[in-house]
């Protein structure tokens, strides 16, 4: 059954001339592969499964091969949804397996080697990291490990490009005169569908082979740790751990806002203050279009106006600049050595602390991190992660636009907000772990080493998530401008104002126009702020106003993630739930404030 | 303690978290740290299996963290981190001999 599980993605799975990369995960697999691959695109999803793989063309000689990005897993047992797409590629007639070995962790990555060479696929081994290995003091004999596993093992260190075309060369001497005769081997193992065990094997076996193998390959010499090898051990322990922790984030932090303000203010208002808009009036106004039309185009809230205004400068400097710094913290393994040492916060809330991986993903955007909370064990776990994600973490642009508006005012203004999206978080935690049914898995997390990320790799990351944003984004964003412009600039703003009246003036203490920022909201989040912009809010009403955003509904795209990845109803919850505690939180506060005021 | 408080064992009966371990056997989470234990019992869970917890495999706890954190082990060259419920599942002896590689 697992294995036809793929199937359904028939595009891939019938593509003749594929060669599929796998491996342990955190082995580098996808640096080996966009150095092979030049062309590389992010495939789609998988429906209903979690995992998104990548393929690109591999030439080997004057073939062109498919070289395929298999999701890392650490054995073949179909324990994961991972583990079910790695077998469903196994059994789709590939050519050839590129193995990508960990020379840092050699007996798990041979293990799954073995599990691997059981389908007899032809397979030719990268042994990757060597640079890390030798910094840990091991020294691998490559040819003896080549003949334990019958197979050519190719020392690499792919960040390096080491040792990268020695894997091309392998492949020709393979692929020469490979003919269907490997089909008929694998399909043979395929047909009972293998899951844990093929041929009467079970894991432990595995375990004991490769425990042999490295045993005869692998000696250890003596080495000083390194400085890296030394700060990932401090990392991990919370003297000095929590407080570098703490200080990666409050730099992290500061890279984006400040950087990000430095853009915006210094370079992309000028932009489109001067350059931009006034050349787009030069345009529009000899029109002589109907004063409507063009109050839409160019008007105050024209769409000439707030697109560059909102989108060009309040969001994306943002956006580009968290990823860079997201990228950064991936790539280096800072990221489950926090999952570490916050795992005791994270289960007293209720989940555990991989959870905060997805967390901190939620400060880009939601979408992207409610998609990875497939990786969960537990449903619950899912449902409290995405419930949580969506309460009280801002995405990246809205807490951009958030720290632009509220910094305008008092630095006070920030840290009051924070600590009330903060409380809000811990109170919603605490209530869904008792409300919600079900268990959540402890946790369970390989430590990879400390590394430097590379900078060809890193970039190459960087640029493919900045253009899916741009693609994915843009859209939505340029939507929610449009209703803006009709809204504000044909006068059905001041009857939805006049509507709402009783909430958005007498509950909150916002001026009527703040109505547009409900209704954008639903849009884009960060839209909710945009309009916030020249309303001559005093401080309270400010604060008002981004508490209210903060904890507001999520956006469109989120609710149809939520809608997708769970269903109608959970996602009309949680919309209902975020709004009803936004308008609540804001107007308390609001109300809260006003009594203090009142008493003094 | 919600994380099963029944946790199926490997070989198919039921232990009692927190009783029923045998003689010399304790978990994972209560053994002090900075030494090597053998694996004696390891509760039936795939991910466990797939990182090489086996009975039999030798570990070296490194530490636990204070206030229900984890526990961190070394098992063969992986470092790993299990969370309290599912270290106190583990069963372990302490090694008789360091097994050298």
């Amino acid at each position: 059954m697992k294995c036809h599980l793929v199937a359904e993605d028939s595009r891939v799975i019938e593509k003749k001339n594929k060669i599929l990369l796998m491996g342990t995960p955190n082995v580098g697999k996808s640096v080996v592969f966009s150095a092979l691959t030049n062309v590389h695109v992010i495939s789609s999803n998988y429906t209903g499964t979690t995992v998104s793989y990548m393929e690109g063309v591999y030439k080997i000689g004057d073939t062109e091969y498919t070289l395929i990005d298999v999701p890392g897993t650490y054995s073949l047992a179909a324990t994961s949804v991972a583990e079910e797409v790695a077998i469903g590629f196994l059994c789709s007639k590939p050519d050839a397996v590129l193995f990508v070995l960990n020379a840092a962790d050699l007996e798990g990555s041979v293990k799954l080697a073995l599990e691997v060479m059981e389908y007899n696929i032809p397979m030719v081994f990268a042994l990757n990291l060597m640079d890390v290995s030798e910094r840990k003091g091991f020294k691998i004999n490559a040819k003896l490990l080549a003949q334990e596993l019958g197979a050519p093992v190719i020392p690499t260190v792919a960040v390096k490009g080491k040792g990268l075309d020695g894997i091309t060369k392998a492949f020709e001497e393979i692929l020469k005169g490979e003919g269907p005769a490997a089909e008929v081997q694998t399909s043979s193992v395929c047909e009972s569908c293998p899951g844990y065990g093929v041929n009467g094997r079970n894991g432990q076996e595995y375990w004991e082979r490769a425990r042999q193998i490295v045993y005869k390959v692998l000696s250890r010499t003596d080495t000083k740790p390194s400085f890296l090898d030394r700060l990932g051990e401090a990392m991990l322990r919370p003297w000095p751990g929590i407080p570098l922790t703490l200080v990666v984030i409050l730099i992290s932090l500061g890279v984006v806002v400040f950087g990000g303000d430095l853009i915006r203010e210094g370079l992309l208002m000028a932009l489109v203050e001067q350059v931009i808009v006034p050349f787009f009036e030069r345009l529009i106004t000899p029109m002589n279009l109907p004063t409507v039309l063009h109050n839409i185009l160019i008007g105050e809230y024209g769409v000439f106006r707030i697109s560059f205004e909102w989108i060009l400068a309040l969001v994306i400097p943002y956006v580009i600049l968290f990823q860079a710094v997201f990228a950064l913290l991936e790539d280096s393994g800072i990221l489950p050595r926090i999952s570490v040492l916050f795992d005791n916060i994270m289960r007293k809330l209720g989940v555990q602390g991989g959870s905060l991986i997805h967390i901190f993903l939620g400060f880009g955007c939601a979408v992207p991190a409610i998609i990875s909370t497939r990786t969960a064990t537990t449903h619950k776990e899912r449902l409290m992660v995405a419930t949580m994600i969506c309460f009280a973490i801002p995405c990246i642009s809205q807490t951009g636009a958030l720290l632009s508006l509220l910094s305008a005012y008092s630095a006070w203004l920030v840290v009051a907000t924070a600590l009330t999206g903060a409380l809000v978080f811990l109170t919603v935690s605490l209530v869904l772990r008792k409300a919600f049914k079900g268990s959540v898995s402890p946790l369970v997390l390989e430590v990879p080493n400390l590394l430097l990320p590379e900078p060809r790799a890193y970039f190459k990351k960087l640029w493919v998530r900045i253009r899916h944003f741009l693609m994915d984004a843009e859209g939505p964003m340029l939507i929610a401008v449009f209703i803006a412009a009709i809204l504000a600039e044909t006068g059905l703003l001041a009857g939805l104002g006049n509507l709402m009246k009783p909430v958005v003036s007498g509950w909150l203490g916002l001026p009527e126009d703040a109505v547009m920022s409900l209704i954008l909201g639903i849009i884009r989040r960060e839209m909710s702020v945009a309009p916030l912009v020249g309303m001559n809010l005093n401080p309270l009403q400010m604060y008002v106003g981004a508490v209210v955003s903060l904890l507001y509904l999520p956006c469109l795209s989120v609710f149809a993630i939520l809608a997708r990845e769970f269903n109608a109803r959970t996602a009309v919850a949680i919309a209902a739930g975020t709004t009803l505690t936004a308008l609540f939180v804001g107007g308390l506060m609001n109300h809260l404030v006003l009594f203090v005021q009142n008493i003094f | 303690m919600r994380y099963g408080q029944i946790i199926r064992h490997g070989h198919g009966h039921r232990h009692r978290m927190r009783h029923g371990h045998r003689m010399g056997q304790n978990s994972l989470y209560t053994v002090p740290d900075n030494r090597c234990y053998t694996v004696a019992d390891v509760p039936d869970v795939k991910v466990l299996n797939s990182l090489g917890f086996y009975p039999g495999a030798v570990v070296h706890k490194k530490k636990r963290y204070g206030w229900g954190g984890p526990v961190l082990v070394n098992l063969a060259t992986r470092e790993i981190a299990l969370g309290k419920d599912i270290a106190s599942a583990i069963l372990v002896k302490e090694a008789k001999e360091q097994e050298a590689k």
